[in-house]
């Protein structure tokens, strides 16, 4: 499945009217927001259709799986080209296998939840509470970003060089790159080798002020504690989409396409195919990169990405300091 | 007379038939014979002592089920185990009666003992005879009690957190759905009322929304009880919160972040 889809359902006492643009959603925040509610009259209405009294408007079908009990893997592997609603309680959603079943599955699925589902790649942007005024819910997303950085009092310029260490989350070409930058400006770079392994790295580095860089695409599971560590401390959150986002961001490719994939992702990006966005990214970079100067590999920085102007167009965007 | 301590060589050995004997004789004897309930208090009050002693040295205490040689018997690292255990069985007066006793012992020693206790992930805890409960919503569907909602803290817990008002166990006004039966309540709030009604029993708290903390703190001061998360709950002031997983007490949400992220990743 691909696309941003709409979805209004509603009965006589209340009315949910959101949009879902990649696979994996997630749903949590303060009881009583009308959280199960809202997957109960998906479940109503799928059971019974118009007669259950529920109105349901949405360009694909709506599913929920409530109840299933062993049975839900047979169930996924039926439904096709269709947004699946998980209540919580289903504890397999927190399961390899679980992960495993959906991979490649042609639907979209919005799981509520609290608890952070480690084995699933999704974003730290498509993490959502209902927000309800009256009758009326919407979803609003959990984590405030701006310029992708993420905290809770954001300011309106980041500077990269006023940090005094940089954890970056992985140990290939993202890693060599921002551990370059931070050379260059007498800064330590460390790689955490793993995103589960950020925490325990910001931890050791506390006193310090911090930049955690990671891959937001798929970040959405550790994102609560970070988070909350980074309350009242010196610590940033730079979460693009990933690495190979930040590339194609830049304007350093010229492909007359870039623009336009990453103003409407989801329209390019099938959950079929991509689990999470940062695979999309890495793919469409490396094809439309293959043969040029710009040629990208994940195992091994170019150094054309290293050149002065280079790096002042990938971090320009987001770092005050590297905009010039 | 009850024989429920003993000290060898540093080492404290306690026995269950005797501290539970000396409790029932508490509870049932104190009008009928008060002088042997006061000896049975006495001893009780011994049994913490060395308890208490033995712990702060960071020994182990061995409490045997019987005073038999060959009886079966269980080692307890520190104070938290011990009360894990007393929690597990406080359906019984006695167990109940003991582990308020011990409570009250560590708060005059002016170390009063953590009251959240908090299972993570998805580790079991040998002390309960079960597993801790997954999915609170089922759950409450086929076990509530409509006496519950009698309870004063139930209806305030009912007003905060669903905004509704319990007309009584079968009906309740909520401003947006109406008037509704209880299973039509939050997650939240039946979760709360499952570990109040239930403190030997744990339950998933994380199908609780933060705006449940200040509850889970509220019943955790009243009463003695588990809760299993699977997320950094985000409790409000200061709190005490001792976790199974790693036999540790922490004050502060930064330490809640780095214990669920150590044993909530399954």
């Amino acid at each position: 499945m691909k696309g941003i889809h709409e979805i209004i359902v509603q009965n006589r006492k209340v009315k949910f009217e959101f949009k879902i643009e990649r696979n994996i959603s997630i749903i949590k925040g303060d009881s009583a927001t009308g959280k199960t509610t809202l997957v109960n009259m998906i479940a109503d209405y799928q059971a019974q259709g118009e007669m259950s009294g529920i109105q349901l408007i949405s360009d694909k079908e709506c599913v929920a799986m409530v109840g299933l009990g062993n049975r839900w893997a047979d169930f996924i592997k039926n439904t096709k080209d269709s947004i699946v609603f998980i209540d919580e309680g289903e504890k397999y959603v927190s399961s390899k296998d679980f992960a495993k079943i959906i991979k490649n599955t042609d639907n979209y699925y919005v799981i509520v939840t609290r608890n952070n589902l480690y084995e699933l790649p999704y974003s730290v942007d498509s993490i959502y509470e209902i927000k309800k005024s009256g009758r009326y819910g919407r979803l609003k997303k959990t984590y405030n970003s701006f310029k992708k950085i993420y905290g809770e009092n954001l300011k309106k310029e980041h500077n990269y060089k006023s940090k005094d260490i940089v954890i970056v989350e992985d140990n290939k070409s993202g890693f060599q790159f921002f551990k370059e930058v931070s050379n260059q400006v007498g800064k330590t770079c460390i790689s955490a080798v793993g995103k589960g392994n950020i925490l325990k790295v910001s931890r050791e580095n506390l006193k310090n002020d911090m930049l955690i860089i990671a891959d937001g695409a798929a970040f959405g599971p550790e994102i609560e504690n970070i988070y909350g560590l980074s309350k009242g401390s010196g610590m940033e959150l730079f979460l693009p989409d990933s690495f190979e986002w930040l590339i194609l961001n830049s304007g350093i490719i010229k492909n007359k396409n870039v623009k336009e994939v990453l103003a409407n992702p989801s329209d390019y990006i099938d959950s079929n195919k991509y689990f999470s966005w940062e695979q999309f990214y890495t793919d469409y970079l490396k094809k439309i990169s293959a043969g040029k100067k710009y040629q990208y590999t994940k195992s091994k920085i170019n150094p054309f990405y290293l050149s002065d102007t280079n790096i002042k167009k990938l971090l320009g965007d987001f770092f005050s300091d590297y905009n010039t | 007379m009850y024989n429920i301590v003993k000290k060898d060589q540093n080492k404290c050995f306690i026995y269950k038939s005797g501290f539970i004997d000396a409790a029932t004789c508490i509870i049932k004897g104190k009008e009928a014979d008060p002088e042997i309930a006061m000896v049975a208090e006495n001893e009780l009050e011994e049994m913490f002592e060395n308890i208490f002693e033995t712990f702060t040295k960071k020994e182990q205490v061995r409490m045997y089920f019987l005073k038999r040689a060959d009886s079966d018997f269980i080692d307890f690292e520190s104070i938290y185990k011990f009360r894990l255990w007393l929690i597990s069985r406080q359906a019984s007066d006695s167990v109940a009666y003991i582990l308020d006793k011990l409570n009250l012992f560590y708060k005059n020693k002016n170390k009063p003992l953590a009251q959240i206790n908090i299972l993570l992930g998805d580790d079991y805890l040998e002390e309960f005879y079960q597993k801790p409960i997954f999915n609170t919503e089922m759950y409450f569907y086929n076990c509530y009690d409509k006496e519950w909602f009698k309870e004063d803290i139930v209806k305030k817990m009912v007003l905060d957190i669903d905004k509704s008002r319990v007309i009584n166990g079968e009906t309740i006004e909520s401003p947006v759905l109406g008037t509704i039966p209880p299973t039509k309540l939050s997650g939240g709030v039946k979760t709360l009322m499952l570990i109040y009604n239930n403190p030997d029993m744990i339950f998933n708290a994380s199908t609780c929304g933060d705006n449940c903390a200040k509850w889970i703190q509220s019943i955790s001061s009243d009463k003695n009880c588990v809760i299993n998360l699977y997320h950094a709950m985000k409790f409000k002031n200061k709190f005490r919160a001792y976790i199974v997983n790693s036999d540790k007490v922490i004050s502060s949400m930064k330490d809640l972040y780095y214990e669920v992220d150590k044993y909530c990743r399954g």
